[in-house]
């Protein structure tokens, strides 16, 4: 094989998998949660389930309750949404990163409020492999966080 | 400065040894050995008990990353201690709102009456009626009306009761220094509380 | 020479011997509400002490957790990585260097427009979140970004918020 076809080779393969096509199907999931420790812990929702291994062994909680959440599709233009909660608010934007940038990712601003308070904003990159957690205030019965991941 | 929990097993210094060698199963140990008495002092400290979780785990995680500079000229205590208050009276520095009730230390009280500062504001309230929870309340709103480094010596001295020279130590001031801030403290809260505990 | 305030710290705590007490008692006598103090001033240290109970360590098991999860994360993004050259090696990075080609070539192509409002970042690691810039919401809250590769999560670890007792509701 001549050396000067390797790179040809290399755009052959990029090509293949353009942005477009691997991020096609894929969503934001977007969720403040209320996570505790049960003697008998309630099962995890459905949707938790991908990341709950990750909650459980970072934070060391059992048990894991939606306060609140929103499934965003993202296609070409920026996607604004909030997240509420009865105290907890999540606002996102997001669009999808550029092939420059990093390839099948989302950037997001968020901007996390307890009811008035701005908690914490944040210009991030969320993969498609890996969630983005938030670790919120200590609550009598266990702790409040955030949770972002890429669903296909 | 002791811990006051159970030392069983292998001493300080070995689980430093190994804390060197990055073996974070005996600083687990060490954590365990005195979180308690370190929350205690933090909460004392900062009156929150959020605050003091977090603020306890960054003094552990602040002396796990500088253990290696630990050379065991003091007890792992005394080291761990100082970085503790010192992340507790920072913390105070950053979160404290200046009030007007301060006292200037550079007015010296050589001809004041040393009695005169504490007058109480308030009425005399009937305490046998102000429940646990009230007077708890009370020297927590009276703590937060002292600067960090006044806060620290009250609760070195009247509630861990540390002597001046580990006072000193400990918040990396001279002796002078802890016993100037000791007066002045003490004179502000007897000011702001002398109605509850002068009637218990 | 010890100032009045040091002086009258010690008396009150009982520190003063000697010469240095009856010099400092002698001084006292222009003070005739001073012994009325002292005696506030031990009832007061009793007073603290007396209601500086803390309920232990809720959770203490969970305390030791996170800070083990802590050093942990931190490790992963501190530890640092031996590199000795050998030829497997090098025929490893040449074929990497080869694929950066291929990734720089692919990246000037051109793109859909860009909308407004995000930092551009130059990273290429597409399967791992990554904070690009954070700010607290006031000076009292820290934040710490952290990342946990066991797991490919990321982490924005705040400290500093209130509190919220079992009698606020969140639902």
């Amino acid at each position: 094989m001549n050396l000067r076809q390797i790179p040809l080779i290399f755009i052959a393969l990029l090509a293949w998998g353009q942005p477009g096509s691997a991020l096609a199907e894929t969503k934001i999931w977007s969720a403040v949660i209320l996570a505790s420790n049960a003697p008998e812990p309630k099962e995890s929702p459905e949707v938790l389930k991908p990341v709950f291994q990750g909650l459980k062994r970072f934070f060391g909680y059992n048990q894991f309750e939606i306060l609140g959440s929103s499934t965003m599709s993202v296609d070409a233009k920026v996607e604004e949404w909030l997240v509420p909660t009865e105290h907890f608010w999540l606002s996102v934007r997001a669009r999808k990163t550029t092939s420059k940038e990093a390839r099948g990712a989302y950037l997001l601003n968020l901007e996390l409020f307890h009811d008035k308070r701005p908690l914490v904003a944040t210009e991030a990159r969320l993969g498609p492999e890996s969630p983005l957690f938030i670790r919120g205030p200590v609550h009598a019965t266990g702790q409040v966080l955030v949770v972002l991941q890429v669903q296909r | 400065m002791e811990a006051e929990h159970s030392t069983d097993g292998p001493d300080d210094l070995e689980l430093v040894a190994g804390c060197q060698r990055g073996d974070t199963a005996a600083f687990n140990t060490l954590v365990t050995r005195y979180r308690n008495r370190a929350y205690s002092i933090m909460y004392q400290l900062v009156r929150n008990e959020q605050d003091a979780w977090d603020l306890t785990q960054e003094g552990f995680l602040k002396a796990w990353r500088s253990i290696g500079r630990f050379r065991g000229q003091s007890s792992f205590y005394t080291w761990f201690y100082r970085i503790l208050m010192n992340v507790g009276i920072d913390w105070l520095r950053r979160k404290q709102v200046k009030t007007e009730h301060e006292f200037d230390e550079t007015l010296g009280l050589k001809n004041a009456a040393p009695g005169a500062a504490t007058v109480p504001h308030a009425e005399l309230q009937p305490l046998v009626q102000m429940a646990d929870r009230e007077i708890r309340h009370r020297i927590d709103a009276a703590l937060l009306l002292l600067s960090a480094e006044h806060r620290a010596v009250i609760v070195l001295r009247e509630i861990d009761g540390l002597d001046y020279q580990e006072i000193a130590t400990l918040t990396g001031c001279s002796l002078g220094t802890v016993m100037s801030r000791l007066f002045y403290a003490r004179k502000k809260l007897q000011t702001l509380l002398r109605d509850v505990y002068e009637n218990l | 020479m010890k100032t009045f305030e040091e002086k009258y710290t010690a008396w009150i705590d009982g520190e003063l011997s000697g010469a240095e007490l009856a010099a400092f008692e002698r001084e006292l006598e222009g003070h005739p509400d001073a012994q009325a103090d002292r005696e506030s001033t031990l009832k007061l240290g009793e007073f603290l002490r007396r209601n500086s109970e803390v309920a232990p360590l809720a959770h203490p098991d969970f305390f030791n957790h996170q800070i083990l999860q802590r050093i942990e994360a931190e490790k992963t993004v501190a530890r640092p990585r031996g590199w000795e050259w050998s030829w497997p090696r090098l025929a490893w990075a040449g074929m990497a260097a080869l694929l950066v080609a291929g990734f720089l070539f692919k990246a000037w192509i051109p793109t859909e427009p860009q909308p407004l409002g995000f930092a551009e970042s130059g990273s290429e690691a597409p399967g791992v979140a990554e904070i690009v810039h954070v700010s607290a919401g006031d000076p009292s809250i820290s934040v710490t970004p952290m990342h946990d590769s066991r797991d490919n999560v990321t982490v924005l670890w705040l400290e500093g918020l209130d509190y919220l007792p079992a009698s606020y509701n969140l639902r």
